[in-house]
């Protein structure tokens, strides 16, 4: 009984979000430069009702942002060729100080998890990111009004 | 003779991220180790004939000189031998992050240092990325226990070390380089031919859900 509460709990939840992301307009930007990873995370926040843009390097997703694109929410990854993930959430925190960067990492070293949260990440998810992690990372950015 | 097996790019970039998750699995159990960042390179996945995997692995390689090298086997879907490749300097600097080699009494005990130390780092290393790779795609692997060969292990021993007759094998390779000590190294895992197959075809199944 109480486990059939908790799943209707969940499918309202999740029936509500879907409409309200209808009208909230909700973005994101994934930059990865692993196509199979763009795609994973792809696959998740439109299952989120997430309408999503990507770019494969840090370069790139600095660039796309510098056209006026505003998502809601960047998730980036750490280990790319090029400035790679550090210098990418440097730049962001320095020139959209209120874009939120949701890092999405293999690498789980203590040294870096440091380094990201210094450089301005709004939450950490683990690789291979399920979509139960990129939820609660997500909550946790409603909770402090971070992301509609 | 058969076929030999080609990977799609985007099966690669499947592979690559594999292996991304998987070193960064095992970076963190080494670094919670010794206490130290290790710098991950992105990893390079390739098909390579085993008559010329030694140059294709030496090629990375910054000194060349003599090396040390650690063999471990696994078995399973995904079957074949993990290697991590340091110079001889290196093992020598890994040594000391686990102690010594400043608190060695005699140049026996320098060496038995540093082929224990190889031995763990290496256990540690093939092992938390190979595990993961495998889990990621729906297996799990055994492992036999790691063999240390040298250091030194000169070029020509290294080469023959590494190739073998026979068919092309998956090549998952990643640089490393520990943060603050100027010093690297590569870890390697060749598949068979067999393991190749069932990991692309495992693939395949990853990709076709995601398109």
């Amino acid at each position: 009984m109480g486990q059939e509460a908790g799943r209707a709990s969940h499918s309202v939840a999740f029936l509500f979000r879907d409409c309200y992301s209808r009208f909230m307009d909700l973005r994101a930007l994934i930059v990865d430069d692993s196509l199979v990873a763009r795609l994973s995370m792809r696959k998740i926040l439109a299952e989120l009702g997430y309408a999503t843009e990507q770019a494969e390097s840090g370069e790139a997703a600095l660039a796309r942002l510098a056209t006026g694109f505003r998502p809601s929410v960047v998730f980036l990854d750490l280990t790319m060729p090029g400035i790679g993930g550090i210098a990418t959430l440097e730049a962001i925190a320095r020139n959209y100080a209120n874009l939120p960067v949701i890092v999405v990492t293999a690498d789980i070293q203590s040294f870096s998890l440091d380094m990201a949260k210094a450089a301005g990440s709004a939450a950490i998810v683990r690789k291979p990111a399920t979509k139960d992690e990129i939820l609660a990372s997500l909550e946790s950015l409603r909770l402090a009004e971070r992301i509609p | 003779m058969s076929e030999r097996i080609e990977f799609s790019p985007i099966e690669l970039d499947a592979l690559q991220e594999s292996m991304n998750i998987g070193f960064g699995k095992a970076a963190a159990a080494l670094s919670d180790a010794v206490d130290l960042q290790v710098i991950l390179s992105v990893p390079k996945i390739s098909v390579t004939d085993r008559e010329s995997l030694a140059e294709t692995i030496l090629s990375e390689l910054r000194d060349p000189r003599g090396f040390a090298l650690v063999e471990q086997n696994f078995r399973g879907q995904v079957s074949g031998t993990g290697f991590l490749l340091v110079t001889e300097s290196e093992a020598s600097k890994l040594a000391g992050l686990y102690g010594g080699p400043g608190n060695r009494s005699s140049a026996i005990d320098s060496v038995s240092l540093e082929r224990d130390v190889l031995f763990e780092v290496g256990n540690l290393l093939i092992g938390a990325c190979v595990g993961k790779i495998a889990e990621l795609l729906g297996e799990s692997v055994s492992c036999a226990p790691p063999r240390v060969i040298g250091a030194p292990l000169s070029r020509a021993l290294l080469v023959s070390r590494l190739e073998k007759p026979g068919g092309a094998g998956l090549v998952f390779k990643t640089l490393f380089h520990f943060d603050d000590m100027n010093m690297d190294g590569l870890l390697f895992l060749v598949t068979s031919e067999a393991a190749a197959a069932w990991i692309k075809a495992a693939i395949d199944r990853t990709i076709e859900g995601l398109l």
